[in-house]
Order: C-alpha cells, then sequence, then structure tokens
C-alpha cells in the first residue's frame, strides 16, 4: 500500500496566507462592531420606551399637570398640561392616531416587543460573526505555525484493501467489541484446553504402555477412540467450513475477519457465519454424546469442550490455509501506523 | 523611464477594466444602501399596517403632510398602507434582481481585469529583469 501514493500533503500556509487570514479578521471584527453599533440603538430604543411607558402610565393619574413648555430650542416658559388621557401617537410613516393613555402604552408595549424581537435577532447574528472571526483566527495561527492539510481518496469499493492496509481504526464500535471481547479469549482458552488435553493424553499412554492393565489399555483404546472421533469431527468441521466457504465468498471474507479484531458485521454473512456454526455444533454435540458413552466421567468435561471448541480451531486452520494471503497482508501495518507514520512526516 | 507602447497599451486597458469593476462595485453597494432602506421602511409600514388593523372604526386617524396633520379616514389609511408595503415588496424584488446581475457582471469583469492583469505583470517583470 503506497500512502505517499494516496494522500496529498498541502500546507496550510499555501492555501491561505497568515496575512489574508487577518484581513478576513479583521473584517469580520468591522462587521461585528457595526453589529454592536447597532444593538446599542437598539438597546437605547427599548431603554426609552419602557421610560416613555412608565410616564404614559402615570400621566393621567392628574387632571392636569403644571410644565415647563420648550419654547423653540433655545426657552422654556410655564404651562399646564391638560387632556391627560388623549394622546397623539405616532404609528409610523407619518400616521397618527388619537389614543387613550391604556391604548397608547398597549401600543408601546407591541412596539417594545418588536425591538426586543430585532435585539434578538441581531444577538445571534453577532454570536455567527464571533464565531467566524474566531474560526479565522484560529486559521490564522495555524497557517502562521505551518499546520498542513492531508487529504486520502477513501477507498469504499474495496474493503478488503482496506482492511489490509489497516484503515479500520473507525470501526463500528459495538461488532468490534463483540470480536474483542469473544473471539480471542475463545481462542486462548481453547489453546490452554488442547494444551492439557495433549498433556493428560501423554501421560495416559505412559501409564498404559508401563502397567499393560486391560483396564487401563482400554482406557487408552478409549481416548485413542475419543481422539480419533474428534479429529474426525474436526474434519467433518472444516469440510463443512469449506462447503460453507464454498457456498458463498463472504463468508469467507467473514471469517479471517472475525479472528483479526476486525468487525464489517453485515446481517448475512452473520448469518451464514451462524449457521456453520450451528451446524458444527449439532454434530460436535453427536461426538460428545458418543464419547460420553465410552469416556470416564472425569474425562467427560474435556472431550466436551474440545468437541466445542472444535470449529474455533477448524476456522483457524482453513483461514490459515485458505487465505494465507490475507494473514499474513493484515499483520505488518497495523491499524495505527498509517497515521502516525503521516504525522511523523510533518 | 520610457515605456513601450505594448506596455503602454496593456496599462491603458488594464485601468479601463479596473474602472469598470470599481463602477460596478459602486453600484453595488449604492444598491445594498437602498435595499437596506427599503427593508426598515417595510419593516415600519408593516408594524403601521398591524396598528391600524387594532384601532376601532371609529378612532381618529391622521397623517402628517408637510406641516400639517391631514385628518384620514381609517378605511383609507389602511389601503394606503397596504398599497405602500405591495410598492415597497416589489421594488425590493427588483432590487434583488438588480444586485444578482450587478454581482454577475463584477464576477465577469473581475475576471477578465485578471485576464489582463497576468500579460501586464508579465511585461513589467520582462522589463524589470532586463
Amino acid at each position: 500500500m503506497g500512502d505517499s501514493a494516496k494522500g496529498t500533503i498541502t500546507s496550510l500556509d499555501s492555501l491561505f496566507s497568515p496575512e489574508e487570514a487577518q484581513k478576513a479578521v479583521r473584517r469580520v471584527e468591522d462587521a461585528i462592531a457595526d453589529r454592536r453599533k447597532e444593538l446599542d440603538r437598539l438597546r437605547g430604543f427599548l431603554s426609552d420606551n419602557s421610560a416613555l411607558i412608565h410616564l404614559v402610565r402615570k400621566l393621567p393619574d392628574e387632571l392636569s399637570h403644571d410644565i415647563m413648555v420648550p419654547f423653540g430650542s433655545a426657552a422654556f416658559f410655564p404651562g399646564r398640561l391638560i387632556h391627560t388621557n388623549e394622546f397623539l401617537v405616532l404609528l409610523g410613516e407619518g400616521y397618527y392616531a388619537d389614543r387613550t393613555a391604556k391604548q397608547t402604552i398597549e401600543i408601546l408595549q407591541r412596539r417594545g416587543k418588536a425591538l426586543e424581537a430585532q435585539v434578538d435577532s441581531l444577538k445571534v447574528t453577532m454570536l455567527d460573526l464571533e464565531l467566524e472571526s474566531k474560526f479565522f483566527n484560529s486559521t490564522a495561527a495555524e497557517a502562521a505555525e505551518g499546520l498542513v492539510e492531508i487529504r486520502e481518496e477513501y477507498m469504499e469499493d474495496t474493503p478488503k484493501d482496506v482492511f489490509e492496509s489497516g484503515i479500520s481504526v473507525p470501526n463500528p464500535p459495538d461488532s468490534s467489541k463483540e470480536d474483542n471481547s469473544g473471539k480471542p479469549d475463545e481462542d486462548e482458552v481453547h489453546a490452554r484446553i488442547m494444551a492439557k488435553l495433549d498433556e493428560l493424553e501423554k501421560e495416559e499412554i505412559e501409564d498404559g504402555s508401563a502397567s499393560g492393565s486391560d483396564e487401563d489399555a482400554e482406557d487408552s483404546f478409549q481416548s485413542n477412540v475419543d481422539d480419533g472421533k474428534n479429529e474426525a469431527s474436526e474434519i467433518a468441521d472444516l469440510s463443512m467450513q469449506f462447503s460453507v466457504k464454498a457456498a458463498s465468498f463472504l463468508s469467507d471474507k467473514e471469517q479471517p475477519h472475525s479472528i483479526q479484531k476486525s468487525p464489517l458485521p453485515p446481517e448475512p454473512k452473520e448469518n451464514l457465519h451462524q449457521a456453520s456454526v450451528l451446524k458444527l455444533e449439532d454434530s460436535s454435540e453427536n461426538s460428545a454424546r458418543q464419547t460420553s458413552k465410552v469416556g470416564s466421567s472425569s474425562r467427560r468435561a474435556f472431550t466436551g469442550s474440545i468437541v466445542e471448541h472444535s470449529h474455533g480451531l477448524a476456522s483457524i486452520q482453513s483461514t490459515k490455509s485458505t487465505t494465507p494471503d490475507q494473514a499474513s497482508g493484515s499483520n505488518p501495518s497495523k491499524p495505527v501506523s498509517r497515521f502516525k507514520m503521516q504525522k511523523g512526516i510533518r | 523611464m520610457a515605456s513601450s507602447p505594448a506596455l503602454r497599451e496593456v496599462q491603458r486597458d488594464l485601468e479601463t477594466q479596473a474602472n469598470a469593476l470599481s463602477k460596478l462595485q459602486k453600484d453595488i453597494a449604492k444598491n445594498h444602501q437602498v435595499r437596506k432602506q427599503y427593508t426598515i421602511q417595510l419593516g415600519e409600514n408593516e408594524l403601521v399596517l398591524k396598528e391600524l388593523e387594532l384601532l376601532n372604526e371609529n378612532a381618529n386617524v391622521y397623517k402628517l403632510i408637510g406641516p400639517v396633520l391631514v385628518k384620514q379616514d381609517l378605511a383609507e389609511a389602511n389601503a394606503n398602507v397596504r398599497k405602500r408595503i405591495e410598492y415597497i415588496s416589489a421594488e425590493l424584488k427588483r432590487l434583488e434582481g438588480t444586485l444578482q446581475d450587478l454581482e454577475d457582471k463584477q464576477n465577469s469583469k473581475r475576471d477578465s481585469v485578471c485576464t489582463y492583469l497576468s500579460p501586464f505583470l508579465a511585461l513589467v517583470a520582462s522589463r524589470f529583469v532586463i
């Protein structure tokens, strides 16, 4: 897998020069300043409006008010405000309406609401702009730092290749967990049991040859029979696996994947896999029953577990024999390496 | 510095193109300004319409015409405001169309300026290198 051939590395500096990014930041900040001015203006309107509401509410409390009437821009003269419950309200666009104090307050409150809506929308815009300026700022900083952009083609049509080159990092988590927790443990346990069993068998054979008693001979014979049966069942399992593989190319891929802790859990494959396991368990159960008839009670658990696990062994063997290239191909480039390599380049 | 006639010609072309581009940009800015104004007016008129609809039948409505307040029929005022809103909306749509047009023109003009710019720069560079 040629990593360098697939990905392209562009320095951020060449795409956005720091000066340009700074210019963009300045521009956005200007826009933000404009909005802030507008917001201040609207806030001023709002406070004026609430003050006016307060005044209009109080005016009709008295029949008349002593006030200073402005005369031009220079002078005031004392006067009296009468008709305190009559207002000529400017509705906008040169339209006026005669209103009572109560109605006026209603109008003013509606106006206040409209203003608040405007303030809210302005705030949202400002937030947006601030985020934008932050983004430009970070871009400028990154460009100045000399960050690079890495682009890679995403190969969707060849999942096998992708898997082998080790881009299986973003795996679907649930299935990978399943495989991680299930299969390797099973394999480990299986290997341990097999080792233990080998030891026991050796002991038995030695015992048998040393004592030469009929019972022991029979015992060893039985164990031999058991072995033979196990082997037979294994062979049967193998052939079954092969037939399953022959039946579907997908399952052939599924097998190594499941062993190598890789997910790719589409249902049809799973079903096939499960079907094969089911069949295998069927056969293993049969052989287990046969062996339990002949075998001693102390060894029953072992024989049972061997046979149960034989399909796991079979699958390992079969995958190793059938798809050696896949098994070897997955090893050299582990999932992490690719990313790290490119990080190392920079 | 005696500039060659070729250089002078390219420079003149470039200048005319750049001038056209800046004129277009000015137009676009003006369009934005006008549109902003109309949008504000539209908002105001909608507010007025809402208030007028909330008024009673027999409420007194006046219109400020020049220095005088002229009493108006409520229905008439209502109709007037509606008409005004319609007009402003139409105007806004028209301005939108012109803006689109202007931006298209601006983009093409910018491209042409770029095409003029590169030979010009090449010429200048060649003069300074030699």
